[in-house]
């Protein structure tokens, strides 16, 4: 056997630092053999059994640079070949840095399920708030939007799937200071974002983590000129659907068949329906179109930044500032927002060896909207759905319209007086780092976060006229009302971290960080209230004159917590890292205060190994993770394990306004957290030179003791309270794939993630399950829909006549108090017992939560040209909608819509709709009938840029003039009810409607 | 750890351990439990019976008409706001004691009024359901899953406890800042309401004639008898008026802190109004002389106005007549131009004036002053007033086979001369061949109609083939304008049928159903026969 060294080397970087762990990769060039080898601690490697017939190739690689292959080689036993080579760093994929929990990590490094995005994703986009522009931009983050109203607008973000029976929102933590709130901060602040999926990159936030991570960087000076950018956009929102309801002579006609099927007598006579239709009294049968009179054709928007951004050798500045203005849909101008960001970050190097990090944010914004809450049951959009078509905007006399039972929501919003809620929040967040010694630092930050809000809502009284006899026939909001109150909040946190962090013999690389920290939360709220102002004009506390009426509320909570990381690395090959986090909470009784939570990763970058070489020049990079830990979630009101007393209005005794006490709830002392295990495995590749990267994950999460309100029956006599009690399953898969390419002038990029999650209860405490139409039961998804199956709308042929009576005698099984005639839906009969019952009959037959949801995000460049678009939806999920956003007739709100003509009668036999029964809801029970197919697919956002060529800006000092136009929500493709955006596949209606925004702007550089 | 970091007490609500110790606590402990006491919500009761009918689908009037299951929404929270207020009375009943008190027999007299209201909360609930759990202590949360207990061993423990309260109550009647708390007078009146009700006439007789007793209450009088029980129901009326001796039990309002709807309801002047009489209601009134409307000479209705001419006086007090100020705008006869007085029935939905189904209107409840306003009417819901326990003495002598005309005298004729009626006298009904029993409890009706005790009535006496009954109204030929009621059924009298379709099992209907959500939650309880 052949011994001696046939070929030596040495592998170093562009410093001429040797390389530790390079992959050598020997390949005969006329033979199938092959073999690998790595560069030892001092970059040097060896072969020494290569057979020597014909000429090899070398490939040298190594996580972080290019890639270089030499060719041609001739090997000899006797003959030394000797090597010496350089490898560049690659600017890919792989060198890409994420914000982890306390911390960064290299991309490549990371043994936990992290997504990322950086602020490229956002830029330009017509985006008003962060949870919003989070969608579809990440496997495994799914946000709703239940509202486009102006300041209040922000999404719902969950992170694989609902572990929690609870609030299943995601700890925010922005730049290091956990419990932030994403909707208020600019986007153009964000520098980036990462979202931390498992149990190995968030159990170091403990027993907040359980629902994930989201962690918020801002951005921060570069130490380079002074580079000056102002951007801007201006737009139009449009709702993306809106009902469409009967004019009157349709309604008064299906008013009338709807009593006459249900034994009363028609409302209508023929001759008051032809009055209607021919307008002949418009004062009293008008035919108004409310959702035309309620909403304005468009809401205006725009948007100014400003930011300056520099530094020098040991310091570093960014400013800025951000304007949004937000207008809104609805009559009246009550509806809309403007928020003011201004945002200052310093970093300074002192004395070498301590950091300084300034990181200041002051938001001022405000939102108004009419008196009456956007849903409430006089609110403009609620009243606008439940408003009779006869009601005129105004009478012929000039005065509000007014017929009886509903609210004018025209007057309302006009005349009806103002909400307007402002908030000042103080973000102040200073870290010190000092670096003690080579690679021990420690570090203390101070977070605050001071918060005064202020809402005002002066209720106006509207007044109706008679345009018989202008006599006073209608008021509300009597007698007028100013309601002030005064919000305070004080978040205070201190953490202090220590962090040492070595390469030991140059290919064990240790990082240990041990942290402790505390914070606590204050609120105090004020609110007081007058009547009987004497003008309207001006709304001032001070100028009510009755019923001076105060009272307040507070609230405090707080959290301590150790908590520590150790990272090992065997070669960049072997990963490994252990995390921990103590905490103790105010939440919870002291005996089950406190509680640990650790976690622990794996991580094989595989393809550094030396059998992987031979694919190495198709997969870049390749790594393996596997990690396994336990989180927390104290979700749960504060002191719910405290016996309190509180205030409450009763009966005028003694004939004065008279206050009470009594119990609030039942106490709960052995209330604790709710704790998951996640378990996730993943795979991470970079192809095609770091053209494609591919991330893959699969998970479970299962929780237990879930804080959760068993509702127990009533019998106890008060709210039932939070108990520990079942486990919560989610399993599922992520997928995304990033391309990136440029081909001359010519640059693209496409991302797309997909992902799923199948959620079940595994264990529901042991008591009997709640079965009201959205279950919790053990083996079904969280709330999935429990209903009746229905099996088709009954023909007259399904009935036995009953001509003594009148009477239709049902053949099919049905329930038995129910009064069923043809026409109404025909339910199966699953126990096949002969008869339809609540307590039988019903079944699991659908859920809401979103399958399958995916985003493609696509870009391309040529010359001065950019375009890219952002498509995004759900694969399968279903929708509910209840009451009078779906139904006609069956209480005293539920108008008919042009789908209601399509209802039953003995005309129409094939409908899509069952006869109408006034007020009686017996077919409207939760059924398949009546759950939507809320999956779609939407273009999020398209977007068309153009930059001038820099030759011709410069010469005004200019570096950079793009001009743009953009295009949120512009095309969606879904079976889901024409009249509801599926975006929120389950609601009552009501609610400010979401949007389409168009906006054009440009993007300015001075430097 | 430094652990004083997390010791923290909640920053604006008090916790157990420093309550119930001071005699102002236990006050503001009892002034909490009267928040529990029905409301309106006692006249909307009255749409499960048969003297008014709703336009709109209520619950209340689903359950008369039969037409609901075990899912209906109110079931189930008549179940849990009763059990709500019987925990708030539990956990009183047991830390009262703990507190210091100067005032001697305080505590006594504040745990007596929780127990009168608890009683109130428990005859709801038997009289819904009949068994029903019987929950005497605050529960712990696994101590929620116990099955019914029978009805008859919870009116017994009422019955003792009413008695309780009865020996620790004042007698006389509540007035400046203690008006409209519960007395003796409260106990007894809610014992003979409740041994009434189940049938236990002794008790009831002595409870009914123990308030009598007192004698402290009056029947309510201005001295007219053409208005004064119209009056009662009016501001005039309220207890904080001062002038009312004979409510027992109320709900009070006050302008501004609490207020409700009904009279706009009643009369609302730009839709259809709420409550309408039904014929059933109009036709059980008697004539002046004594006598039902098919026995008395004296009956004619060749018009709307007959039917009001020469009534039991309390029916003009209780059915809008013609003629009189009303609150509903322009009537049906568009020769009157003055929307202040009610001439004719309005049956055309011309939002101009109040519209009726059944061509009457209510005017008893209604304050003419707040029928213009929204929710602005700060009437007292009169829960028990002494008129009924003059009944409820006259009906336990009936069923006992004891009743006298002495009882009749010093009870339904006290109600019947202060309104200016004949009064009943046994011999005259014998030989006008009238059942005593149906005027005794043609009495009650009358007397107590809208006052939310009609549904009970008809189910305790077991004539649930009323509820079964299509509601009719006046005769469609008596309508002004003959359009206007074309396409309005009628029976072949002539009879509006304002609505049809009602059922009622008497295997099924006499108690409620279990209601859903409480059965799934706690399969122990069982459900009731034929639901």
């Amino acid at each position: 056997q052949q011994t001696a060294e046939q070929v030596s080397g040495i592998v170093l970087d562009e410093t001429g630092e040797a390389l530790i762990g390079v992959t050598v990769l020997a390949k005969n060039e006329q033979s199938d053999f092959t073999t690998g080898t790595a560069t030892d601690v001092e970059g040097k490697f060896s072969f020494s059994n290569l057979p020597t017939e014909g000429t090899y190739s070398f490939t040298f690689s190594y996580i972080g640079y290019e890639a270089q292959t030499i060719r041609n080689q001739r090997v000899s036993s006797n003959a030394k070949l000797s090597l010496s080579i350089e490898l560049e760093a690659g600017n890919n994929q792989l060198n890409e840095v994420v914000v982890v929990g306390y911390g960064t990590q290299k991309k490549i490094n990371v043994t936990g399920a992290v997504s990322a995005i950086e602020a490229d994703a956002l830029e330009s986009r017509p985006v008003t708030n962060l949870s919003s522009g989070l969608q579809g931009l990440m496997a495994g983050v799914t946000v709703t939007n239940p509202s486009g109203q102006p300041g209040n607008n922000g999404g719902t973000i969950r992170i694989r799937g609902i572990g929690t029976l609870g609030d299943a929102s995601p700890l925010v933590v922005i730049d290091g200071i956990p419990g932030g709130t994403l909707d208020i901060l600019n986007p153009q602040d964000i520098e980036s974002i990462s979202v931390l999926k498992d149990a190995a990159s968030s159990s170091i936030y403990g027993v907040r983590g359980a629902n994930g991570v989201i962690l918020v960087t801002t951005k921060k000076g570069r130490s380079t000129t002074p580079s000056i950018s102002y951007s801007n956009y201006f737009g139009l929102q449009t709702p993306t659907a809106l009902p469409q309801f009967l004019g009157s002579p349709e309604y008064m006609q299906l008013l009338n068949e709807s009593q006459v099927n249900v034994g009363r007598n028609p409302t209508y006579t023929d001759a008051d329906i032809e009055i209607a239709r021919n307008g002949s009294d418009p004062n009293y049968f008008a035919n108004t179109d409310w959702i035309n009179e309620i909403y304005k054709p468009s809401a205006p928007q725009q948007n100014h930044n400003f930011s300056v951004n520099g530094g020098g050798e040991n310091f570093s500045y960014y400013l800025s500032y951000g304007l949004l203005k937000e207008g809104g849909l609805i009559t009246g101008d009550n509806y809309k927002s403007n928020r003011n960001n201004l945002r200052v970050r310093l970093n300074t190097t002192l004395i070498d060896r301590l950091q300084v990090d300034v990181n200041l944010g002051y938001i001022d914004r405000n939102y108004s909207g009419s008196s009456e809450g956007i849903g409430g049951a006089g609110g403009p959009i609620y009243a606008a759905h439940q408003i009779l078509p006869l009601v005129p905007v105004r009478f012929t006399t000039g005065g509000w319209g007014y017929i009886g039972g509903q609210r004018n929501p025209v007057a309302v919003t006009t005349d009806g007086g103002t909400d307007d809620f402002a908030s000042q929040e103080f973000t102040g967040n200073l870290s010190a780092t000092l670096n003690l010694f080579k690679g021990f630092s420690l570090r203390g930050q101070y977070g605050l976060i001071r918060s005064n809000s202020k809402r005002t809502i002066f209720s106006k009284t509207i007044n109706y006229y008679s345009p018989i006899d202008n006599s006073l026939i209608y008021q509300t909001n009597v007698p007028n009302k100013i309601d002030t109150r005064d919000y305070t909040n004080l978040y205070q946190t201190f953490i202090g971290i220590a962090q040492y962090e070595r390469l030991f013999n140059e290919i064990h690389d240790f990082k240990v960080m041990l942290g402790a920290s505390q914070e606590e939360n204050i609120g105090d709220n004020f609110v007081a209230t007058r009547t009987n102002l004497a003008t309207q004009q001006v709304g001032h506390l001070n100028l009510g004159t009755e019923n001076q009426l105060n009272s307040g509320s507070a609230s405090q909570n707080a959290l301590q917590s150790l908590f520590g990381r150790v990272n090992y690395g065997f070669n960049n090959r072997y990963l490994a890292e252990v995390n921990f986090r103590y905490d103790g909470s105010t939440r919870f009784a002291p005996d089950v205060r406190w509680n640990l939570f650790t976690s622990a990763s794996l991580g094989w970058a595989f393809s550094e190994e030396s059998f992987f070489s031979g694919l190495k020049s198709f997969i870049d990079f390749g790594k393996l993770r596997i990690s396994y830990g336990s989180q927390g979630n104290d979700r749960v009101g504060d002191f719910a394990y405290l016996d309190v007393l509180g205030p409450v209005g009763t009966m005028p005794i003694g004939n004065a306004n008279t206050i009470g006490y009594r119990y609030t709830s039942v106490p709960n002392s052995l209330l604790t957290w709710e704790s998951v295990i996640k378990q996730n495995v993943g795979l991470d590749l970079t192809l095609l030179n770091g053209r494609l990267g591919v991330t893959a994950d699969y998970f479970i999460n299962e929780t237990k003791d879930i804080l959760l309100v068993v509702p127990l029956p009533d019998v106890l006599g008060t709210n039932s309270p939070p108990q520990n009690a079942g486990k919560v399953e989610n399993k599922g898969w992520e997928l995304a794939f990033s391309w990136n390419e440029q081909r001359g002038d010519f640059t693209y990029g496409a991302n797309f993630n997909i992902s799923d999650v199948r959620n079940r209860v595994t264990d529901y405490g042991g008591v009997p399950p709640v079965l009201s139409d959205r279950i919790r039961k053990v083996g079904e998804p969280i709330d999935a829909f429990f209903g009746l199956a229905a099996d088709r709308i009954a023909q007259v042929a399904d009935f036995t006549y009953d001509a003594e009576n009148d009477e239709y005698i049902p053949n099919f099984p049905h329930i038995v108090s129910d009064p069923v005639a043809p026409g109404d839906l025909i339910y199966k009969d699953l126990n096949g017992d002969g008869e339809i019952t609540l307590d039988d009959d019903r079944t699991v037959i659908g859920n809401a939560i979103p399958r399958y949801t995916f985003g493609f995000r696509g870009n391309a460049a040529w010359k001065g040209f950019d375009v890219s678009f952002f498509l995004q939806g759900v694969g399968k999920a279903d929708g509910y909608l209840q009451g009078a956003s779906r139904h006609a007739l069956i209480n005293e709100g539920s108008l008919p819509q042009k789908i209601h003509l399509d209802r039953w009668t003995a005309e129409n036999t094939d409908a899509s709709y069952p006869r109408l029964t006034y007020q009686q809801s017996h077919n409207q029970r939760l059924s398949t009938y009546w759950l939507e197919d809320a999956s779609y697919l939407r273009l999020k956002n398209i977007q068309l840029g153009y930059t001038l060529p820099a030759a011709l800006t410069q010469r005004v000092r200019i570096n950079k003039l793009r001009i743009f136009a953009s295009a949120d929500n512009l095309l969606t493709a879904s079976d889901f009810f024409y009249a509801y955006d599926p975006e929120t596949p389950v609601s009552s209606g009501g609610f400010y409607p979401q949007v389409k925004t168009f906006v054009m702007g440009l993007n300015l550089n001075f430097q | 750890c430094k652990d004083e970091f997390l010791d923290r007490v909640p920053l604006d609500q008090i916790t157990d351990e420093t309550f119930w110790q001071t005699e102002e606590q236990l006050e503001l402990a009892v002034n909490a439990i009267y928040a529990n006491v029905k409301a309106k919500n006692t006249v909307d009761m009255e749409n499960m019976g048969d003297n008014t009918l709703w336009p709109s689908t209520t619950d209340y009037q689903l359950i008369g008409s039969g037409n609901f299951g075990n899912d209906l929404g109110t079931l189930n929270t008549e179940w849990r706001t009763q059990y709500a207020g019987i925990r708030q009375c539990n956990a009183f009943l047991e830390n009262y004691e703990k507190a210091t008190v100067i005032t001697p027999g305080r505590k006594e007299q504040l745990a007596a009024e929780v127990r009168v209201i608890r009683a109130l909360m428990y005859s709801y609930l038997t009289s819904f359901w009949g068994d029903v759990p019987f929950i005497t202590t605050t529960l712990n949360i696994d101590e929620v899953y116990g099955p019914r207990d029978p009805r008859e061993q919870i009116i017994d423990f009422l019955m003792q406890d009413l008695d309780l309260a009865a020996e620790n109550l004042p007698a006389e009647i509540p007035s400046g800042d203690n008006l409209g708390r519960m007395n003796k007078g409260a106990a007894l009146a809610l014992k003979a309401r409740i041994a009434l009700y189940n049938k236990r006439y002794a008790v009831a007789e002595a409870a009914a004639k123990a308030v009598m007793d007192l004698g402290i209450y009056q029947l309510y009088s201005n001295g007219d008898p053409g208005t004064s029980y119209h009056e009662l129901f009016t501001y005039a009326g309220k207890l904080a008026s001062g002038r009312n001796r004979e409510t027992i039990i109320a709900r009070m309002h006050l302008e501004d802190v609490s207020m409700h709807n009904l009279s706009r309801e009643i009369q609302v002047p730009d839709q259809n109004a709420r409550w309408n009489p039904t014929k059933s209601l109009v036709d059980s009134y008697l004539m002046i002389d004594g006598l039902p409307i098919d026995r008395s000479p004296l009956y004619v209705e060749n018009t709307y106005e007959d039917v009001f001419t020469n009534r039991d006086p309390r029916m003009r007090q209780t059915i809008l007549p013609p003629n009189t100020p009303w609150g509903g705008r322009f009537d049906g006869n568009p020769e009157n131009k003055n929307p202040a007085i009610f001439t004719a029935p309005k049956f055309r939905s011309d939002r101009r004036g109040s519209v009726t189904l059944t061509g009457y209107y209510f005017t008893k409840y209604v304050e003419l002053s707040t029928v213009g306003r929204v929710s602005r009417d700060a009437n007292d819901i009169h829960l028990l007033r002494y008129a009924e326990v003059l009944l409820t003495y006259a009906e336990a002598r009936l069923e006992q086979g004891t009743l006298t005309q002495a009882d009749i005298d010093m009870s339904i004729n006290l109600l019947r001369e202060r309104v200016g009626m004949v009064p009943m006298v046994l011999t005259k009904l014998v030989a006008n061949g009238m059942d005593v029993r149906e005027e005794i409890r043609r009495e009650r009706r009358v007397e107590l109609a809208l006052e939310g005790q009609r549904y009970f009535d008809i189910l305790r006496w077991e004539q649930g083939e009323l509820l079964a009954q299509d509601v009719k109204g006046m005769k469609k030929s008596w309508a002004l304008i003959g359009a206007d009621v074309a396409s309005i059924r009628a029976d072949e009298e002539g009879y509006i049928i304002a609505f049809s379709g009602r059922t009622f099992t008497p295997s099924r209907n006499y108690l409620w159903p279990v209601p859903l959500t409480q059965l799934e939650r706690n399969p122990n309880l069982g459900q009731n026969p034929g639901w």
